[in-house]
């Protein structure tokens, strides 16, 4: 068998799987998204010989095995995993029964949030949008997409919030990520705007993350492999970045809001909790705008995707762990073609059969909900 | 237990060789290196990825030497570790066993080779699904 055959079907699950990280990439970089700027804008990027990719990343950061796509997600026709959509919806959707897959373009968060500047990122945001508006989302209503923004620029950023809110197949926001935390009034125009449109912030780390000044920088110092900086990169983040949204009262100012951390872990959520909630009864008077306990906040508007799922050694763990956390705030999601995915019929064994549906669909239902994901009512 | 020819030697033409087949519903690769034949089920111990289709290696080991430093080294002489093209998780093609945690492994099939063709015994259909 040929590493570029969609995988053979599977057993479809006997229930619904809503995946909410799945990458894209296009297929010939930033020429692929070219044609979805203007005139002047797409002669300043050639004649800048701009471009994307992972040679970008210090040697220290490359993953070991030189590519961080699977091998069995390379599209027959070439290109990388995930740059080729009939292959995606065949190896993917098909193949593991997924019902809807929110996409989500690392290459535009890295450029949004730092590698390009703030007017080249307005103008790579609106076309990595709408190049997956026209050559991605028409092709199956399975494929829903975390619209990015231009963070650099709020204004523009929820400019283009509202018009992303839109288009049907529009069902997050993809807010990359600035070594300024989430709580930050800079954030405020996208929130509002997030907020007024009805959809979802969805974050995840860019790549640029601990690298770039401007980019979430590392705690404590430089991780020394590849290795160190997956095991700590997003959860320091994460961690970082949820307790400023709950201290600033970001959350409570944005009752509206939610935030799905796609990509960060779970494990490293429950201990935060029980920290923050102590910390909030002690210290209430610092942040008297934080009018209940930090975790009531996360359970009613944040979610946190499985993947990567924590590896335990007993089912009976996992078991421990989500009912720690609580399951209402867990979504799935596979994070293909990247290979540190996990498939739907592989993860999250051993749970209560109830206790897993409501992750691997329902949860993620409730929280885009069933319009945006193209769900019949 | 049942005894299967899944092809001639000439499949397996030198050391470094694999072919896949499939018996009694049970997808298997036979790999060849120096010293013998040695069958796998091509499904990951990890998530069930297609094991058998990732790529091989000699195996690279470390260790601490008396003046604190490490010395990195190859403890084969030949491509006797597989990845699972899924997520990397390292196999010893002789024995299955993960090279990061020796209690985990893939399934391991008997292999022996008789007149110019290769057998592989596999659990039959019926007991594997028991």
């Amino acid at each position: 068998m040929s590493v570029t055959q969609p995988a053979p079907a599977e057993a479809p699950p006997s229930t619904l799987v809503i995946d909410c990280d799945v990458h894209t990439v296009p297929k010939e970089g930033l020429k692929s998204i070219l044609p979805y700027m203007d005139e002047a804008w797409r002669k300043r990027f050639e004649r800048k010989r701009a471009n994307f990719g992972a040679d970008s990343l210090p040697l220290r950061y490359n993953h070991p095995n030189g590519r961080v796509i699977r091998a069995d997600s390379m599209p027959p026709g070439g290109g990388p995993g995930g740059s080729d959509p009939e292959f995606l919806i065949a190896d993917h959707l098909d193949a593991r029964g997924v019902s809807a897959a929110l996409l989500n373009t690392l290459q535009a968060l890295g450029h949004s949030a730092i590698l390009a500047g703030p007017d080249e990122s307005v103008a790579m945001c609106a076309a990595f949008n709408d190049f997956h508006l026209q050559e991605w989302l028409p092709l199956d209503s399975r494929l829903r997409y975390a619209a990015t923004v231009p963070v650099q620029d709020p204004l523009k950023a929820a400019e283009e919030v509202r018009r992303m809110a839109g288009h049907e197949g529009v069902a997050a926001v993809a807010l990359p990520m600035m070594n300024t935390y989430l709580g930050n009034r800079w954030h405020y125009p996208i929130y509002e705007a997030a907020e007024e449109v009805g959809l979802p912030i969805a974050l995840h780390v860019s790549g640029a993350d601990y690298i770039y000044q401007g980019a979430p920088v590392a705690a404590g110092g430089i991780a020394e492999s590849y290795a160190e900086r997956f095991v700590t990169m997003a959860p320091t983040i994460g961690m970082t970045n949820l307790t400023n949204l709950v201290f600033t009262g970001t959350l409570e100012r944005f009752p509206g809001l939610r935030f799905a951390f796609l990509e960060f872990g779970f494990g490293w959520v429950a201990p935060l909790l029980r920290r923050m909630d102590s910390a909030w009864r002690e210290l209430r008077h610092e942040t008297p705008w934080v009018t209940k306990p930090p975790s009531a906040y996360v359970h009613d508007q944040v979610r946190f995707t499985t993947q990567p799922s924590e590896e335990v050694g007993d089912k009976d763990d996992l078991v421990r762990a989500v009912g720690d956390l609580g399951a209402d705030v867990l979504v799935f999601s596979s994070d293909y073609p990247h290979w540190d995915n996990d498939m739907p019929h592989n993860t999250l064994r051993g749970l209560e059969p109830e206790t897993r549906k409501a992750i691997l669909g329902q949860n993620a239902v409730d929280f885009f909900g069933r319009t945006r994901l193209g769900l019949a009512a | 237990m049942e005894r299967h020819a899944v092809c001639s030697t000439d499949a397996l033409p030198e050391p470094g060789t694999r072919y896949s087949t499939e018996v009694e519903g049970i997808e298997v690769t036979v790999f060849r290196l120096s010293d013998g034949y040695f069958a796998l089920e091509n499904k990951c111990a990890h998530q069930g990825g297609p094991v058998c289709r990732g790529a091989t290696f000699r195996k690279l080991t470390a260790e601490v030497m008396p003046d604190g430093r490490t010395r990195e080294f190859y403890a084969s002489e030949e491509e006797d570790v597989i990845a699972c093209p899924l997520h990397g998780w390292e196999f010893d093609i002789r024995s299955g066993r993960a090279l990061a945690d020796a209690r985990r492994g893939v399934r391991k099939f008997a292999v022996d080779v008789d007149g110019g063709d290769v057998y592989v015994t596999v659990p039959q259909r019926k007991e594997s699904l028991a």
